[in-house]
């Protein structure tokens, strides 16, 4: 989604927006997201300055399509003198999506119920309609609302959007005869969402985990790994162009294998990733997990030790150290294991976000209880 | 799209700033690019990411 900010097409919006980039983990960001809400990463929004009032929201990736849409929509909402009631119910729904997300589903359905039969922002209002209920965990409206409406909608990007919030919400709930109805009606329009170029990586990635999910929650783990490994064949099929993508893909990849499937099928792939980037000890980090889950142990601790000698920063540096730490102990080197959480907590300590810091620290020490207990960590 | 979560797997503390080449794009500053939409009547466009 980063790469698609430097799309060409978006040049001529230059000298129409102040442009703010936010990074979730820096502290100084915290008032904004206390305000305007953000639950997912990334989160988009267009504000008014003159009331500070959100004119457009949307949660999740966008495609090229989408986003100019997303800009227009919201410019519209700042500048257009008199607005559609439907448009105004709208705009009321994206301003209330991150803090009241119950309320910004009866401000869609209201937008909805208003609009003449036409209206262009019509699909746009059921996609967010079904990304408020999921917002608000109404799983059972959510999932059947986005059956219901997905089914005739135009196979875009907004079709593919409202298929994966409506699987996002079969995800959260246990299987009972709703959602199997549900998914019978979502799964064929899942399999077209993944048929559709416009359908984006990060909608292709929720698709195949969700089902996976799904496929795991029903016992079905045949379905899931068929899942895991049409979706591992396209992550490779994909030739990165930044170390953003590259490591995008890698996160895909892990994120698969911790649902449903073989560590080893993706260690070349995250192997040749640290190697590409040879200063990101994220890189180091993800094969060190997934070296450790195929119980390869010594090269988990090499990787540690690579990303450790990639100046990874205090939360790096004690995430690395707190992994070392987890494949010491499982190799019955207690005396070492323990040493290298309290080099992870000293590093915790000087993680500058109070929240991760905190976590960091409880994480550690609890881990540091177990290792004295005599506990696997 | 990621779920925030304090357990996020792969959450880090520092990050390197990528900037849009077409796109004069303000980093981490609210404040600032408050004033600016303000003085110059322009809606605010923001990306909220993670580099995780």
């Amino acid at each position: 989604m980063r790469d698609l900010l430097d799309h060409a097409d978006l040049a001529r919006y230059a000298g129409q927006f102040v442009w703010l980039d936010l990074n979730y983990d820096t502290p100084e960001n915290r008032a904004f997201l206390e305000k305007f809400g953000a639950e997912a990463t990334p989160t988009f929004f267009v504000v008014d300055p003159q009331d500070e009032q959100v004119t457009a929201m949307q949660p999740g990736a966008m495609s090229l399509t989408e986003l100019t849409q997303f800009l227009d929509r919201g410019a519209s909402g700042v500048f257009a003198k008199k607005q559609t009631p439907a448009d105004a119910e709208l705009k009321r729904g994206d301003a209330l999506l991150a803090h009241q997300p119950a309320d910004a589903a009866k401000a869609y359905k209201e937008a909805i119920h208003m609009a003449p039969a036409t209206w262009p922002q019509r699909e746009l209002a059921e996609a967010s309609l079904v990304q408020a209920l999921q917002d608000s965990s109404q799983w059972q409206p959510c999932a059947e609302t986005a059956a219901t409406e997905a089914a005739p909608m135009k196979r875009d990007e907004i079709f593919a959007r409202t298929v994966v919030a409506g699987l996002w919400c079969l995800t959260s709930t246990d299987p009972a005869p709703w959602s199997d109805a549900a998914l019978r009606k979502l799964e064929p329009l899942a399999e077209e969402a993944l048929s559709l170029s416009a359908t984006v990586r990060d909608h292709r990635d929720a698709i195949y985990r969700t089902l996976m999910y799904i496929s795991v929650n029903h016992n079905d783990k045949t379905e899931a790994g068929k899942f895991g490994d049409r979706w591992l064949a396209e992550l490779d099929a994909i030739k990165p162009n930044s170390d953003d993508e590259r490591s995008a893909l890698d996160i895909a990849r892990v994120e698969n294998v911790q649902i449903f499937g073989d560590p080893t099928r993706i260690l070349p792939a995250l192997r040749a990733s640290e190697r590409a980037m040879p200063d990101n000890y994220n890189a180091s980090l993800r094969l060190a997990q997934m070296e450790s889950a195929a119980k390869h142990y010594d090269e988990a601790i090499a990787a540690c030790d690579r990303g450790l000698a990639r100046a990874p920063g205090a939360n790096g540096r004690a995430w690395l150290l707190r992994t070392k730490a987890q494949v010491l102990t499982i190799k019955g080197q207690t005396a070492e294991a323990r040493r290298a959480l309290e080099e992870a907590l000293q590093a915790a300590q000087a993680i500058p976000n109070k929240g991760s810091r905190d976590m960091s620290i409880k994480r550690i020490q609890m881990a540091l209880g177990q290792s004295a207990g005599g506990n696997k960590m | 799209m990621k779920k925030v979560s304090i357990f996020a797997v792969f959450a880090l503390c520092a990050a390197p700033v990528v900037t849009a080449a077409s796109l004069p794009f303000i980093q981490d500053n609210y404040p600032t690019a408050l004033s600016q939409a303000k003085q110059r009547k322009l809606p605010i466009f923001v990306e909220v990411w993670a580099p995780w």
